[in-house]
């Protein structure tokens, strides 16, 4: 009797034992997977990141990094689950059942990826560029796969969905090397034309910013209700674009001042009729 | 302004670049055309101020002072070794030159002729340290408009230079902020080229100091027609012509083996947009 009981305790045991032994084989893979397989995710994929980046450019670069990320996350959740003994058979049922209802549900979604797909593909801007899209404009900070991140100059930060890319008109201001602020003004119907266009020339020629060639291009436009019309479109380095804004127009300012061109107010010359049958009684 | 030292008054040209020991709180001003450039040693620290004058002023000199204007805008360097000399030295400007001439230059076919063109000097103040010299600053004396060297998708901000082109060496003035060019441009084609612009890069250049001016290495364009490629060489050395000459500053990326040969677009591009 006591020979079977210390022999049943002894089976008692050992089952314990690899009982527990399991345990803490699942429990160490698990530990290693999270302590250095996940971070080893992290690591890995902005590394590659970096060196995409470097070869492809920042745009597709990042989309590398972010796939990379996310599908290398996904495996070792899986792994985790396969050795906490889940059966993912039935739980990718389950989620097909519920896909279903989820691929209602993220219409949005999923238009904003596909769109994001094509940003991607056409690649209209990369980040660092300046964009317009309707009235906002900032700097690109990240082309993901639902959204456009944006700041703006002030420092706001705007998050535009990849869906209202595809559909709004999108300006990219940067993408080109160089750029030409138009500037249009008015000026006295006294003024004479010719003078009014040297005076345009000569102060974007001794403008920094302006850029030699492609020479300033300057436009008589026509007769306003109370000047003449004027447009100067003067080319500058992209980065110098506010500085030129800034100092060109402080210079026309400045140079129609000492050439004694006048930039008119707005003016209506108004009849009124019982002073002219007056007038007339008077003639 | 009145200073205790005796004036040292530069010859024209000879010894404009120079260099200036100074003790723990000397000072030294040094002047050119309408730039002063003032600099101090205080407590190991250097420091350098700058003036400019409308009216240029007729002596250029460079010398130890003892008193200094008190309304200059200092600048202040915290160097980590000690440094008793300070050097005023030429140095080109850092980005591409888009040469035009005020008025286009036809070259008739088979026909070499020799332009001079005045190139405008910074000025580079650096102090000596630990063998070497480490620039504090460099100071633009004139500053240049902006040009674009290529189209409206591509190419290289330039500085663009307007240029007499004189064809006569005896029709330079001296100025003291400048560095003569050599430009000889060989039309071997059979049609007559009109010379508008030409794109240099100063990384090719050198300075030589003669006894009158500054000089760069000649530069050599070859045309060959519309069709055929044209060459512009960067010589490796000044015009034959410059006997006495002392190299006072390398070119940052020296012509190899005569000459480097470089792209070359004599005519301006139209733009057709409006």
């Amino acid at each position: 009797m006591i020979s079977l009981f210390a022999a049943d305790t002894e089976t008692d045991l050992t089952l314990e034992t690899i009982i527990a032994r399991d345990y803490w084989d699942i429990a160490l893979r698990v530990g290693v997977l999270l302590l250095i397989a996940l971070p080893a995710c992290f690591i890995v994929s902005r590394v590659i990141g970096k060196m995409s980046r470097r070869r492809v450019g920042d745009h597709l670069g990042i989309l590398i990094q972010k796939i990379l990320l996310y599908g290398s996350i996904i495996a070792v959740v899986i792994t985790i689950l396969l050795e906490l003994g889940f059966n993912l058979g039935a739980l990718l049922g389950a989620a097909g059942i519920m896909s279903v209802a989820i691929g209602f549900a993220s219409q949005t979604s999923l238009s904003n990826i596909i769109s994001g797909i094509f940003l991607y593909g056409e690649k209209p801007f990369a980040v660092g560029d300046v964009i317009k899209i309707g009235n906002t404009t900032g700097v690109v900070l990240s082309i993901d796969l639902l959204s456009v991140k944006l700041r703006q100059f002030n420092n706001e930060f705007v998050r535009i969905p990849n869906e209202t890319m595809i559909k709004t008109e999108v300006t990219n201001v940067t993408k080109f090397p160089i750029r030409r602020l138009d500037v249009e003004l008015g000026v006295s119907y006294s003024s004479d034309i010719d003078h009014v266009t040297k005076a345009l020339k000569e102060t974007a020629d001794e403008n920094p910013f302006s850029l030699d060639d492609p020479a300033p291009v300057i436009i008589f436009k026509g007769f306003g209700d109370s000047s003449l019309n004027f447009m100067i479109g003067a080319w500058c380095e992209k980065s110098q674009f506010l500085d030129l804004r800034n100092t060109l127009l402080r210079d026309i300012k400045n140079k129609f001042d000492s050439e004694g061109i006048e930039i008119p107010f707005p003016q209506r010359v108004v009849h009124l009729q019982g002073e002219r049958e007056e007038d007339q009684g008077i003639i | 302004m009145k200073d205790q030292l005796p004036l040292k008054k530069l010859p024209p040209a000879s010894n404009r670049w120079l260099a200036i020991g100074l003790e723990e709180n000397e000072a030294a001003v040094w002047s050119v055309e309408h730039i002063t450039v003032y600099t101090q040693r205080v407590l190991g620290d250097w420091m350098l101020a700058r003036t400019e004058s409308i009216d240029t002023p007729s002596e250029q000199f460079a010398r130890k002072t003892h008193s200094l204007p008190l309304n200059l805008e200092w600048k202040r360097w915290a160097l980590e070794h000690e440094a008793k000399e300070v050097r005023f030295w030429p140095v080109l400007p850092d980005r591409s030159l888009v040469v035009k001439t005020r008025i286009p230059v036809i070259v008739p076919p088979k026909t070499t002729i020799e332009l001079y063109v005045n190139f405008p000097i910074w000025l580079e103040v650096s102090v000596f340290q630990k063998n070497e010299y480490y620039t504090l600053d460099t100071i633009v004396p004139t500053s240049l408009s902006n040009t674009w060297y290529g189209n409206q998708y591509e190419g290289q901000l330039c500085y663009a230079l307007r240029s007499r082109a004189r064809r006569s060496l005896e029709d330079l003035t001296d100025e003291p902020l400048r560095a003569v060019c050599l430009f000889r441009i060989i039309n071997q084609s059979d049609d007559s080229l009109p010379v508008e612009k030409i794109k240099i890069d100063p990384n090719h250049l050198s300075l030589y100091q003669s006894a009158s001016r500054l000089w760069t290495n000649h530069i050599t364009v070859t045309f060959k027609g519309d069709e055929e490629h044209s060459e512009l060489h960067y010589n490796s050395s000044p015009p034959k012509e410059l006997k006495k000459h002392k190299l006072i500053r390398e070119a940052l990326d020296p012509p190899n083996r005569g000459s480097i040969i470089d792209r070359l677009l004599f005519r301006s591009d139209e733009s057709d947009d409006q």
